[in-house]
Order: C-alpha cells, then structure tokens, then sequence
C-alpha cells in the first residue's frame, strides 16, 4: 500500500517562549521534519515568567527533566496568590483542581453550611488542606523569562532545529513549508472581549529569590504589579489600546496560531502561557496530513475554540470586572450564584476547582446551600472541619 | 419537601434509594406504586457505571449479584451488523497502551495497511479475556495494561427493584400501593399538587418524580408537543423477550447482540437463566413472526412464552417540567443496543440530586437538568445510529433502509473526522469515549484512510516486535484469569442454587 504524504518540513516564526516551545515540540514529534525556527522581528517578548499547571505535562512531553528547569530558570511552584483587585481588599486565592466530594456533599457547600454557624475555618485554609493532597494542580509555576528562553533555545539547537533571525512573513513560508506555526497576532478575523486590555506593557523590578515571599497581585486604574518568589513586575495598559480576544480559526490550510496569534490577553496566573504549550499539543495530535481535507483543522478549531473563549471568562474575572461579561461566563456564573455549581465545560483550561475557589475567596456567596450539605449530621460536618 | 415518586420499577426503587442515601434526613420520600401494573423489566444488562451507582447507594456488590443472580461483564459482542458472519466486540476498556503519547490505534492502523497486524481485538485484554470465558477484576496498580478497562453487570431486573426497596424502606422511604387516577394542578402555576389514588386518596407533594413508564402518567400531562421523535433514525419500536435455560458450561461475561432481518437479538447470560429478546422494526415485521423468530433463535429451553414491548425511540423535549421530574422511560427510550437504559436512569437520578430544589424549583435548576439529560441522550442516541448506518447489509428491507437513511450532522462530522484520519472526535463528558467509537468504527468495517503521522516513525520490524509482545503478554494475562464461573463463586456472588 502506497505510503501516506507526511509533514515535512515546518517554520515557525516569532520570539518568544510559545514560538521556541513549538520549534522544540514539533521537532520531537516529527522527527523526520526539518524544523525552522524564524526568530527574526519585534515579536512579543515574554516579560514575566510564569506558567499554569499544563507547562509540567509539556516538559514531560518534550522530555524536559523537570530538576533542570528548575535549576536553569529559578522555578517556583505555587499553591496560593494574594489578589487585589480595583482598590478593594486583597483576597487569598488557593485553587484546589477538582471540586472535593465528602459523603456525597461537596466540600464547599459543607464550608457553607458550618461557616454560616460561625464555626468554620476560613476556605482559604480548607483549599489549601484539600491541595496538599492532591497532586500536581495549583498555580502552576514562576521562572525567570529569560532564563527559559536560552533553556528552550538549548533544547532546540541540541535537537538541531535550524534557528535564524531572517524576518519573514507567514504567506511567504507557506510556499515552502508543509506547516507554518506564527505566535504573534496577524491579520486573522479576531473576537474581542470588550472589557479587558489586550497589550499590556511589563517592567520587571526585581529577579530571583526575594523578590516576594508570597505571590502578589494588584490592578487598579491602569496599572498593576505582579509579585513572586521569582519575580516582580510593574505593569502599565492603556484602556483604548487593543483588547483581548481570540481568532476565529487558529489553524487555516497550513497556517497554524498559536500563543497571543490565537488568543490574546492576560490573566496574572501563568494561564495564557499554558495555553499557548496546550494549543501547541493539540495541533500535533490533530496534525493533518499535507494531503488533508480540512476535517481535522474543523476539529481543531472546535476544540481551540471554546478553550480560547474560557480563557477569556478567565481573564474577566481576573480583572475583577462587573458586566459586559462574555456569554459564557454569564453562564458558569449563574450557575455558581444560585446554588454555588461549577458546571462541567468541555475544553476549559481551567479546573473547575479554579472557579469555584476564585468565586469564594472574592467573597462571593451563592443563595442556596445544596442540601446533601444540610444532610449530613452535625457531628459528621464538626468532624470534616477538625483540624483544620 | 415532600418527594412523591410515582412507579416502583427500576427506575422508581433506583430513584427512592439514592435520594434516601443523600437526602433522606431533609427530605419526605413517598414511592406510589400498584402491584397490579406490571414493569418493563428489561435493562437486564448495564454498562460500567452502573458499579459506582450501587456502590454510592450503599449497595455491596456480592450481595447485589447473589440477590439479582448477576453475572459479570466484559463488553459487548456484535454478530453480523457489518455484514453476515462477522463479529466484533464493543469491550469495556481499552486497545493496547499509548506509544509515545499517540493512541495503540494508529499504530496499528499503520500496521493493518500492510498486513502486519493482527486483529485489534488481540490487542484489548477484556476481549481476550471474554472471548476465553474468564474474568477478573482490573486493579488499581496505575499501569496501562492492568487498569485501562472495566466491566459492568448482566442482572435480573425483576429482582434488583425489591432489593432496591427494602434498601430504600430501611432509610424511611414510605412505600403506598395503590393506582393513581387523577393528578392536582395549581390553577396558578401549572405545578401539580396532588395525586389521587383509586382508593381515594390524596397524596400532596413538592416535587413529583414520574418513574411509571412509557405511560408517563404525570409529565404526559405537564406538556404538549414535548417528545422529540428519532424513529427516523432508529425505526425499531417492538421488543419480543423470551428467557430460557441457561446451556451447560462456562457463563458468557460478555452480552450478545446479534443482527436480524428487521432488527437484532440479545443474549444476555445471567447465572439462573438466560435473557433473550428481539428488537424489531413492526413496519417490517409482525409482532407474530418477531415472536417465531426468537423462539427459534434461543439456544437453551424457553421458560416462558415471549412478550411483546412497545416503545418509540426518543426523548422528552424536557424531562422536568413545573415541578415533576421524569426519569426512566417516562423521560426517554433508546433501544438497548448497548445497554444503555439503566444508564440513563442512573444519570438522571445523580443530576437531579446535584440539582435538587433547596426551597421550591429553579427555573436555572430545572433548565441546567434538561439540558444535561439531553446532551446525555443525543450523544447515546449517534452511538446507536452509528451501529446502523455502518453496515454493508442490503438482504432485508429493513438494513438496506436503515442502511441508507441520512443520519444527524453531529454523527456525520464524526464519520468525517474518523474517515480522513482514524481520529475520534473529542470530548471530555459523555457516555461512550474513544475505545467505544474505535470498536464499532473498525468492527462495522469503517477503515480510515489515515492514521496519525506520528505513528509512523518507528520501523516495521521494531513495531511489528512491540505488537507481538503486546499480544502475547495480554493473552498470557487473560489465560492466568480464572473462569467466569469459578471467580462468581469465590466472592461470594453466586446465588444458592
């Protein structure tokens, strides 16, 4: 039988760690591809360090060993972040991965229950006793930028991905290339979401061990910081200057988008960058074909498509802002605020523990209590919260 | 709250019993059944979930498999669908382990293109397994070829509701016989109030659960125009079911289900008899002939004469309405192809306690319900389509016309994707996952054109030597498995003869 067209050869332009993480990732999985990595231009450099959860299961895919990043770029892994938002007072977030079940009530609602007689700890610190012994999950890690651009750049060289700085454009690469891979946004049809800043304009402060004890974050106005283990940042956006959004198709014929070219826009947790490695393995388990109909491009812009939409619902609650919310966070929300539910949604990046420990550590309540909470006997419900 | 649940069958007992697990100290329950109305009794074979139900309800499984003279099961064997004398099985787990992150399938699609693989099926240790007549359970050690599949049950329905009942009674569920002749509406909101029985008796309530059947007592009333009707897709509406003896030898883990001139026939083996049945179309046969046929069909003694069931295949447009609930066949019927019916019970039992009313109903609850319930339904009801479309059949009316019929754009994009690459369209809730597609696709005789490219690096020999080794160590794994027969009886889940 005749052998099928493979993927030959594969650019990918842009400066940045998602265009570098590509390079190395495609170079793995095809290894009889030549890879180029086009790394000339102003692309978008990556300021800050800072990964969700994903970027371990990506360094295990790329077969990157998990002590050396850790040595080569200062990474901090962390469970929890102090969120100050528009002036009011800061929070303590600590998302758990999974909402916890106890006697088939969920672990929330019992908090609920007992915290309503007074009696309860706060979530903050039954967050944090449900995370430590769960594994992986939490905030993911903080690194220096830098640092993991020259450990990614290594690994591509080592791997003899051919790096140049010749600028070039995604339609000329097309016509000599089997797959384009751009990290900065083009000229693609784009959704916007309104409400939230798109370009944001980083100044880092402070590198290395000391720069924070605890992850902290404060926006108000138009500026922010960002405070870490690793690093801390100043941040500055003009409100009228480009939004966030996402495009509508992240993989057309032989253009494929990924990182801030698919969707851009900032959450102050790692999570864009999570993305952006999340979009990279899902377009090579999609990998069409040279020959292909468009089929698997349909299905990955399905896919890429409602996790770029619920990183938006994200990025809107991290700014903390009130309406105009995208149609699908109106959703989940409501969902929440009538009776404290995280629906399940295919593709969302993130866990609905996320969701529900971000909703509650900003003081949100919902109106009811389940009742598998109410059920449950007050000498059980005292025992959940002991030691605690 | 008082809880009235109207029908105690499967669904009705499944329904009182779980809500009495999770919420019987803050809520009334009330079962309203009549011994005089018969049940379906069918839904004799699950699939895996049904292991988590009866362990969330308190239920012990040897006790529950001594009580319903369960048998074990390992998936689903298929005959004749693609075309006469072939067969498949549908297991309940997965084909081989991952190579370097990319799915055994498209390995051994690559291998398949050139003649150097063997049946997939040698590659799945629960078909192995169930093709051998052994079982064992899988375990929990977290690597590939021990934990990647499961099983489920064949029982008899007939005995699981009265297990369900004195499960149920115990934690104060008030059970009332008696035949209900009329329903209460509030003149305001539409909600019913009340249910009057023969006797004349009036029992108010909250919340109203119809578990009485294709009768649909209470939310047949709550709404007109609210079936959705998918006969054009799945034109089977009668069922002629038949028990009989069970053959000498080793107990099959695993259910039959084999094509007919109009419709198909299961096999399901429970340790005192065997279930039989024959789902066909009645615009292609009559009630009479279906009849005949599975008489001739059965392979041990009959025990009885066969029954005919009635049914349409479909859902409710919305299972809750106002303040009544259906679940069971009240709420929906898709034929038990694969096994499917007590699924969907138990799934609307877990989401209505998710969602239970606090104080009175949600509009936000009963909405988010229905919709769960119907994406539960439509992904089961593409999985069945798939079992008629992908057939090469054409030596009865019936299979050249099921053959044909156009089926739901959100099973043709599927088709597509699986066509051009031997990938499974992906989601991350829903009944029938990636191995379930790959079974039917392969086994009804859809071979993709393509495979993904990753597959293709390593070299034929080195390939072809880690499929070998893959074959032999899963059938040296199902060999060490004891019989079916012998693992019942060493836990304690056989019945006293």
């Amino acid at each position: 039988m005749s052998e099928l067209p493979r993927t030959r050869s594969v650019a990918v332009a842009g400066t940045g760690i998602a265009a570098l993480a590509a390079s190395v990732a495609f170079r793995r999985a095809l290894p009889e591809a030549a890879v180029v990595l086009f790394a000339g231009g102003d692309g978008a450099l990556d300021y800050v360090g800072a990964g969700g959860a994903f970027i371990e299961s990506f360094h295990r895919l790329i077969g990157l060993d998990a002590e050396l990043f850790r040595r080569r770029t200062g990474a901090v892994a962390l469970r929890e972040s102090d969120v100050g938002l528009g002036g009011e007072d800061p929070f303590r977030f600590v998302p758990v991965e999974h909402v916890p079940y106890v006697d088939g009530a969920a672990l929330h609602h019992l908090w609920l229950r007992q915290s309503a007689l007074g009696m309860a700890p706060g979530w903050d610190e039954v967050a944090l006793r449900a995370a430590s012994g769960a594994a992986g999950g939490g905030l993911g890690v903080r690194f220096d930028a830098a640092a993991y651009r020259a450990l990614l750049g290594d690994m591509a060289r080592s791997l003899s991905v051919e790096i140049t700085d010749e600028r070039a454009e995604a339609a000329d690469l097309s016509t000599k290339f089997d797959l384009v891979i751009v990290t900065e946004p083009d000229a693609a049809e784009r959704v916007a979401l309104e409400a939230v800043p798109g370009e944001i304009e980083w100044r880092i402060e402070g590198a290395g061990p000391g720069a924070s004890v605890v992850e902290r974050v404060r926006l108000a106005g138009d500026e922010g910081t960002w405070a870490n283990p690793a690093w801390s940042a100043r941040a500055r956006w003009e409100p009228e200057r480009l939004r966030a959004g996402r495009v509508m198709q992240a993989m057309e014929g032989k253009l494929l988008r990924v990182g801030r070219a698919a969707v851009q826009c900032e959450t102050f947790d790692g999570q864009p960058l999570a993305v952006a490695l999340g979009g990279i393995v899902r377009a090579i388990e999609l990998l069409p074909r040279p020959d292909a109909s468009g089929r698997e491009a349909a299905e990955y812009n399905r896919r890429s498509g409602m996790v770029h939409d619920f990183l938006l619902d994200w990025a809107f609650v991290r700014w903390g802002l009130r309406g105009a919310a995208p149609p699908s966070f109106t959703e989940l929300h409501a969902q929440f605020a009538q009776r404290g539910r995280i629906p399940f949604r295919d593709e969302d990046p993130m866990p609905p523990g996320h969701w529900l420990s971000w909703f509650l550590a900003s003081g949100e309540r919902p109106r009811h209590i389940d009742l598998t909470a109410m059920a449950m006997s007050e000498e059980r419900l005292a025992a959940v919260f002991a030691g605690v | 709250m008082k809880v009235i649940i109207v029908g105690g069958g499967t669904a009705g007992w499944m329904t009182a019993a779980a809500i009495a697990r999770f919420l019987g100290s803050v809520v009334s329950i009330r079962l309203v059944e009549s011994a005089a109305i018969g049940t379906v009794g069918v839904g004799e074979a699950t699939i895996p979930h049904m292991r988590a139900f009866i362990a969330r309800i308190g239920l012990d499984e040897a006790e529950f498999m001594r009580a319903t003279n369960a048998t074990y099961k390992l998936g689903i064997e298929f005959r004749d669908f693609d075309r006469a004398g072939e067969r498949y099985m549908h297991p309940f787990g997965a084909f081989g382990v991952p190579l370097a992150g990319v799915s055994f399938h498209h390995y051994w699609l690559r291998m398949a293109r050139s003649g150097g693989a063997a049946s997939i099926e040698d590659y799945s240790l629960p078909i192995t397994a169930a093709r051998a007549g052994r079982f064992a359970p899988p375990t929990a050690a977290g690597e590939g070829l021990t934990d990647s599949w499961s099983y489920a049950y064949h029982f008899d329905a007939s005995r699981f509701a009265p297990l369900l009942r004195s499960k149920a009674e115990a934690t104060g569920v008030q059970r009332t016989e008696g035949r209900i002749v009329a329903a209460a509406r509030d003149p305001v909101s539409g909600n019913i109030s009340s249910v009057t029985l023969a006797s004349g008796e009036v029992i108010e309530g909250d919340l109203f659960i119809d578990c009485s059947g294709f009768i649909s007592l209470l939310i047949g009333k709550m709404a007109d125009d609210n079936w959705e009707d998918w006969s054009r897709w799945l034109p089977c509406d009668r069922a002629a079911a038949l028990p009989c003896r069970s053959p000498e030898g080793e107990i099959a883990p695993f259910t039959m289900a084999a094509a007919m001139p109009a419709g198909w026939r299961w096999r399901i083996p429970l340790q005192h008899r065997v279930g039989n049945g024959y789902v066909f179309s009645s615009a292609h046969l009559s009630e009479d002939e279906a009849c005949s046929a599975i008489l001739s069909a059965v392979e041990g003694e009959p025990l009885a004469d066969p029954r005919v069931l009635r049914f349409r295949a479909g859902r409710r447009r919305r299972s809750w309405i106002g303040n009544v609930v259906s679940i069971g066949l009240a709420s929906g019927f898709l034929e038990p192809l694969e096994s499917t019916s007590i699924h969907l019970t138990q799934m609307a039992i877990t989401r209505l306690i998710e969602l239970f009313p606090i104080d009175r109903v949600s509009p936000l609850d009963r909405d988010e319900f229905n919709r769960l319930v119907d994406y539960e339904y439509d992904r089961v009801r593409d999985f069945l389509i798939l079992h008629y479309h992908a057939t090469t059949r054409s030596d009865s009316a019936f299979w050249s016309e099921v053959r044909t019929t156009e089926v739901p754009d959100s099973l043709q994009s599927k088709l597509e994707l699986w066509r051009e690459s031997g990938r499974v369209e992906h989601y991350g809730e829903g009944l029938f996952l990636e191995p379930s597609w790959i079974s039917v696709y392969l086994g009804q005789g859809i071979v993709p054109a393509g495979y993904d490219q990753r597959a293709d690096h390593p070299s034929d020999e080195r390939l072809g030597r880690a499929l070998a080794d893959l074959r032999a160590e899963l059938a040296r794994r199902a060999a060490a498995m004891p019989s079916h027969r012998a693992y019942l009886r060493s836990t304690g889940a056989m019945a006293a003869a």
